[in-house]
């Protein structure tokens, strides 16, 4: 290494002078700088915003989960002589699955959320009885209706959930 | 007293009161829309005839701050910085509305005592309780785990909860109690549509039926019973898969597929549907029943 000064226009003018004109970028330069950059570009999100975030989105899926349902018009008290619609049963479980995994994320005290477990068990133990019931019997509509009931339930359930005041 | 120990004990500085007192008041209209939020412990909410409102009583420190204020027709408060560590339970507040206020209250753990209302109350808590004596105009309850109690002719119910029992008194007009293992108990009613729903809690219901109305109850696992005017005209819908029907009315005709007994008693008129996969349904004759429409009535033998 020499000991002249990098400041020293001489030294520098005699160094630049022999440096070429212009670079062509290797071709596999990119793909390792790209990598490198990736983590960085992700917005970094502090706690209180994910559980605003979290919160906005379980409005939101509830409030779909509520326009969809009245839209669609699904008669909640009249289910006994329904006939067995398993495409909305399923509807109706995905609905509720979606609903429980934004409950998930959200903000809720321990003790809250266990009360929230505990009946959601009790709830899909409905569900999975009635389902059972009607698989030995699936031309049942009051097996239908009760299950779809049970599903319901679980959906009202959640969005009951939602709305809980947090302290 | 030596100067001393004197000395001593004044150099230690005196503890703050734990107590605030609480006076706040304001004048409203008569149907002023109050909200009241994150309150804690026991709330006695009044209504009463004068068009203002107040809030008076005792909150621990940690209960946090009052706030308080806003318009003649939209009034609101509530508590800001509770210390949420631990349940305050030991606050003891009354707020006074007018009568015909449209009150809305929300809380994680407040329990409300409320009477006297007449206007629109909502009622949302998760681990609070409701006790309600009266005749709101409309009534919404949503609580977790807390019971629910009220005893009146509310014009319109709306109750929900999850593990909290459900005890109703001199119902009127529309009924609509969800559970999921909550009972359901409601004496002396008489309504026009009434919905009960739970999934394993029980059902237990006396009282009238409009002619017209329809009752629609229904439980996965618990059992029902329906104990109805000896004189009431219905037609029936009943499903007990697995469980049973039993009747002191006579029912002609015997279950179908499915479990489901459809007939009538009396000269029909009301619409009653009771399900349920595991329990039993129990139609009960009750002479007594609403022998007095203005009073509220009341659920002996009719809880478990």
């Amino acid at each position: 290494m020499t000991s002249q000064r990098p400041d020293d226009e001489t030294f520098l003018r005699s160094h630049i002078s022999d440096l070429p004109r212009s670079i062509e970028p290797a071709s596999d330069l990119w793909p390792p700088i790209e990598a490198r950059l990736a983590p960085r570009a992700r917005p970094r999100m502090s706690p209180m915003f994910m559980q605003l975030a979290a919160a906005i989105a379980l409005v939101a899926i509830s409030s779909a989960v509520t326009w969809y349902f009245v839209r669609a018009s699904v008669p909640v008290v009249v289910v006994a002589m329904a006939p067995v619609d398993r495409a909305q049963l399923a509807r109706l479980a995905r609905a509720g699955d979606v609903m429980e995994e934004g409950l998930g994320s959200s903000s809720l005290a321990p003790e809250t959320r266990a009360v929230l477990e505990r009946n959601l068990v009790v709830i899909d133990s409905a569900i999975a009885e009635s389902q059972r019931a009607l698989d030995a019997d699936p031309g049942s509509p009051v097996l239908a209706g009760l299950l779809r009931a049970a599903h319901r339930q679980r959906v009202e359930f959640l969005q009951q959930a939602a709305r809980l005041p947090r302290s | 007293m030596r100067p001393a120990v004197l000395l001593l004990a004044l150099s230690f500085p005196v503890p703050l009161v734990a107590q605030q007192r609480i006076d706040r008041r304001m004048a409203v209209s008569s149907t002023a829309a109050i909200r009241i939020n994150d309150l804690v412990g026991m709330v006695r909410l009044v209504g009463w005839d004068r068009d203002s409102l107040v809030v008076v009583g005792e909150l621990p420190a940690r209960a946090g701050q009052l706030y308080f204020g806003g318009s003649p027709d939209a009034a609101k408060l509530g508590l800001k910085g509770t210390d949420t560590s631990s349940v305050v339970s030991s606050a003891t507040l009354e707020v006074r509305v007018p009568r015909r206020a449209r009150v809305s209250v929300r809380g994680a753990t407040v329990s409300l005592d409320a009477g006297g209302l007449e206007g629109n109350l909502e009622f949302i808590t998760t681990a609070g309780r409701l006790h309600l004596e009266g005749a709101p105009y409309t009534v919404t309850a949503e609580t977790l785990d807390g019971n629910v109690e009220v005893a009146g002719p509310v014009a319109s119910l709306r109750v929900r909860t999850a593990g909290g029992t459900v005890v109703l008194r001199g119902v009127r007009g529309d009924l609509s109690v969800t559970t999921v293992s909550g009972a359901i108990l409601i004496g002396g009613a008489r309504v026009a549509r009434a919905r009960l729903e739970t999934v394993s809690g029980e059902i237990a219901w006396k009282g009238a039926i409009e002619r017209g109305g329809t009752l629609d109850a229904q439980t996965h696992s618990g059992d029902i019973e329906l104990r109805l005017p000896p004189a009431i005209g219905a037609d029936l819908e009943l499903s007990a898969p697995a469980g049973g029907i039993s009747s002191e009315f006579t029912l002609r005709g015997k279950p179908g597929a499915g479990g489901t007994l459809r007939t009538s008693i009396g000269d029909g008129g009301a619409a009653i549907t009771a399900r349920t996969f595991r329990g039993r349904i129990s139609l009960v004759k009750q002479p007594e029943v609403d022998p007095n429409p203005a009073a509220p009535g009341g659920i002996s033998g009719t809880s478990q």
